[in-house]
């Protein structure tokens, strides 16, 4: 009797209505998505014309020549970097900061990273007396150089993730500021002090995110980009938009409406005392830059202290992107699932009035964009085309579909293409302008979804836990002179 | 769903698609012409370039002329080459000495490029607002002189900042002094830039900047003043530092010890150690620093406490300033290290580590 019932229920169901509920559900995202991007458009805009360093080169240099710039310690994670360590230690020491300490973390390599090391370097075991502010595995050697006083080696066991490696350099480094760079990553000259000024210019400055861009196509001499090029190869040259999209646009709107959420582990310089107060960088996620993050807003906005974050478009930090399917997968569902573990680790912050815009809107658009985006995204691909065509839904709708979650991302990609261009100018030649305009078209259709893949089977990793890194094979894929 | 439901949907589906063909085809245009300029730009940049090169052999050549350049000299200018000039100019004063930077000084007052700095400080763009200023700096007649005091309180820090950088260029005292007499009014500053600029003013100023410090200015003034005065290293700011080192403000006292610790003068060194039992880690921190730069023997005991601080920083700087007393330092360290307390194991860290020389 019960089950007939049900069944009776179950047939007075309006399937139909349903899906098409669904679908204007599925709309519904995709709009409100680009609601978001389209608020960050202006805030982007202002905020690159009010802290924009181009042009500004006289400051640099008064910082350069004072006594009063801010220390910094530089510290390199590296595991496994055999192909491009020498060369990237050679490029960090010859970046032009007064004061930097350069310290390279040696986290269980099994290749022959440490020793490279310490053939080029001439280094010696050393003891230095550090506290243990940090947890990290156990270091097992200091070693510094004698060739520069300012090069420090760890080698310690691996810790299981990169967090580790960074925690072991920050109870190492004595200097009030530190900066996190990929071991693959070429900073350049001039990038540290176009950081660090925030942090002198305002007293309650924590952190500062720099632009990442994509090293492959560039010709890099003595560790220095020497000449800017687009990528050969397709999957970098798309990846070369989104990362212009991402950080020239996200982070600047981010850094304008005082919410900045993420600053990319591969270029970020942070407090060393408010980091040590929030308990470094977390080992329990891949996404620990965006963690860290996160945990120094729940904290400064806990203790009530005024503080700022900003991400500032000027310093770049160039860094090798994948060129095959399979390692940028790995890539974007390693980034998906730190994001997702980032949202749920701290979803106490979620839509709560105690923590400001960071709870009431970055994580209310990380639900949106990060949350729920992927997996309505996805959806929508095959659903609407079938509903169309079973004449569910009229043309109309499958029009606005395609206008919301193919074409709208065009006006994005190529807005950011002008900011780029009416402001930073780092595109030298006017065919890799046109060349980057038509990849603003082209993303949209094949690479955005692909992506949106990546991102669902992030989420299905996350749900199964999984914890690896997958593995970044190096190309050396910029030309080298 | 009624006809005029159906027929609102589709109109709002159709704006939705029609709104996002136009912003992307509208954006497309733009990126055109953007390419377009790009294209104008970079033919009028080969132009610039060229252009430049000239500008820079004329100046090298004018620098290393043998006799007095003089107006016949400077070539025909258009206002396209003064801010290449500008550029330039300041470009190699940086790797200039004294002399041969009043020779570029002199070559563009024959090029007539002053009334372009004072217009470009007034309304270019804030790059080149502060290359302005900071080349005016350089011209030591009385004109840009008044013409920079106009900007040492300017609400733009950056601008205020180059503005008094300039100043710090010039030679004359009258005008020093009414330099730093104007920061007793200033509302808004940099503490870090304007300790900065206040040290490149050097011993001349000690006694008006205790002035100012003495008066009712601002907290970020007084801090950016107490920095300088450390960096200065003047005897005289001693007794006023050792009075800010007792101060309520956090700031005030932490950087008033680390001054102090700078010029090193051991009468201030009672004080320093009574700020080594504050309650501030910070405070500590600095005290046992400066302490390892005064030397004052009375204050080994207040060191040896403090190896058992709760704080790692101000245990490391209490042993690492005890071993800056040598032999007797080295000895003390060497006794405790024996211990298996905290203070034990940073005497024995720190013998280690300094022993090696680091």
């Amino acid at each position: 009797m019960q089950l007939d019932s049900l069944f009776s229920i179950l047939s007075d169901i309006n399937y139909i209505s349903i899906i098409i509920f669904f679908s204007w559900f599925i709309l519904a995202i995709g709009l409100i998505q680009n609601f978001i991007y389209i608020l960050q458009l202006p805030a982007a805009w202002i905020e690159l014309r009010k802290y924009s360093q181009v042009g500004d080169t006289e400051s640099n240099w008064q910082m350069l020549t004072s006594d009063v710039i801010m220390p910094i310690s530089l510290i390199m994670p590296s595991y496994n970097e055999e192909v491009t360590i020498v060369e990237n230690v050679h490029s960090m020491l010859s970046l032009k900061y007064p004061d930097i300490e350069i310290i390279v973390v040696n986290d269980g390599s099994k290749d022959s990273t440490l020793q490279l090391l310490i053939d080029e370097f001439k280094l010696r075991p050393i003891t230095r007396a550090y506290p243990r502010e940090v947890p990290h595995a156990k270091i097992k050697q200091i070693y510094s150089s004698k060739l520069h006083h300012n090069l420090i080696v760890i080698d310690k066991e691996n810790g299981g993730c990169k967090a580790d490696a960074c925690n072991a350099g920050l109870n190492i480094s004595r200097n009030p500021l530190f900066c996190v760079v990929d071991a693959d990553s070429t900073l350049e000259a001039e990038a540290l002090l176009n950081s660090v000024r925030p942090f002198m210019e305002d007293p309650n400055m924590i952190a500062v995110g720099g632009t990442v861009r994509i090293l492959n196509g560039c010709f890099v001499k003595n560790g220095q980009v020497v000449s800017v090029g687009l990528p050969k190869n397709l999957l970098a040259l798309m990846q070369y938009m989104e990362y212009i999209r991402s950080f020239l646009m996200s982070r600047l709107a981010w850094s304008r409406w005082g919410t900045l959420k993420i600053i990319s582990g591969a270029f970020g310089i942070f407090r060393r005392d408010i980091t040590v107060e929030v308990n470094g960088f977390a080992s329990n996620t891949v996404g620990e830059d965006y963690e860290l993050v996160i945990k120094m807003h729940k904290h400064m906005l806990d203790k009530k202290r005024p503080y700022s974050m900003r991400y500032v478009p000027e310093p770049v930090c160039w860094t090798e992107a994948p060129e095959t399917l399979k390692v940028l997968g790995n890539q974007r569902k390693r980034w998906h699932r730190g994001a997702l573990e980032v949202f749920f680790m701290h979803k106490d912050m979620f839509l709560r009035p105690k923590y400001g815009k960071i709870g009431m809107l970055a994580f209310v658009s990380s639900l949106i964009i990060d949350v729920i985006g992927p997996i309505v995204e996805g959806i929508g691909y095959f659903l609407i085309p079938i509903l169309w065509f079973f004449e569910i839904l009229d043309f109309n709708f499958m029009l606005a579909f395609i206008a919301i979650f193919f074409i709208f991302g065009i006006t994005i990609s190529t807005c950011t293409l002008i900011f780029e261009e009416m402001e930073l100018r780092r595109v030298k030649n006017w065919h890799d302008l046109v060349k980057l305009s038509f990849v603003a078209i082209i993303e949209n259709f094949g690479y955005r979804q692909i992506n949106n893949i990546w991102r669902i089977i992030g989420w299905w990793q996350f749900i199964r836990k999984k914890s690896s890194w997958g593995e970044m094979i190096r190309t050396g894929s910029a030309q080298k002179n | 769903m009624s006809v005029s439901d159906i027929a609102s949907k589709n109109s709002i589906l159709e704006m939705l698609w029609l709104t996002s063909l136009a912003l992307a085809l509208i954006s497309s245009a733009i990126m055109l012409v953007l390419v377009l300029r790009h294209i104008i730009i970079q033919h009028r940049k080969a132009k610039i370039f060229a252009r430049k090169k000239q500008l820079d052999r004329f100046l090298f050549a004018a620098i290393n002329s043998p006799i007095e350049i003089d107006s016949k000299a400077i070539p025909n200018l258009s206002s396209g080459d003064y801010p290449i000039l500008m550029r330039s100019a300041l470009n190699i004063i940086r790797s200039l000495n004294g002399n041969d930077a009043a020779k570029i000084i002199k070559i563009l007052n024959l090029c007539n490029i002053k009334p372009y700095l004072l217009l470009t400080a007034q309304k270019g763009a804030k790059g080149k607002r502060i290359q302005s200023l900071t080349l005016l700096g350089y011209f030591s007649n009385k004109d840009s002189l008044q013409f920079l005091l106009n900007y040492v309180n300017d609400e733009d820090i950056a601008i205020q900042i180059s503005a008094l950088r300039a100043l710090s260029l010039h030679d004359s005292k009258k005008h020093l002094r009414r330099i730093i007499k104007s920061l007793t009014n200033s509302h808004k500053t940099n503490v870090i830039l304007l300790a900065d600029v206040l040290r490149r003013f050097g011993d001349f100023v000690v006694k008006d900047l205790i002035d100012v410090l003495n008066a009712k200015s601002n907290t970020d003034v007084k801090i950016a003043i107490i920095i300088a005065l450390g960096d200065i290293g003047s005897l005289e700011a001693v007794d006023d530092l050792i009075k800010f080192a007792a101060s309520s403000n956090l700031d005030i006292r932490t950087e008033s010890i680390i001054s102090i610790g700078k010029i090193g003068d051991q009468k201030a060194a009672p004080i320093i150690a009574e700020n080594l039992q504050h309650k501030s880690a910070k405070v500590r921190i600095e005290s046992a620093k400066s302490l390892g730069n005064l030397q004052a023997e009375s204050t080994l005991p207040i060191l040896v406490e403090s190896l058992n601080d709760k704080n790692w920083w101000v245990r490391f700087y209490a042993a690492q300033s005890i071993y800056k007393f040598q032999d007797k330092g080295i000895a003390i360290l060497k006794s405790i290290s024996s211990q298996e307390d905290e203070a034990g194991l940073i005497c024995a860290e720190v013998l280690a580590e300094f022993k090696e020389g680091f």
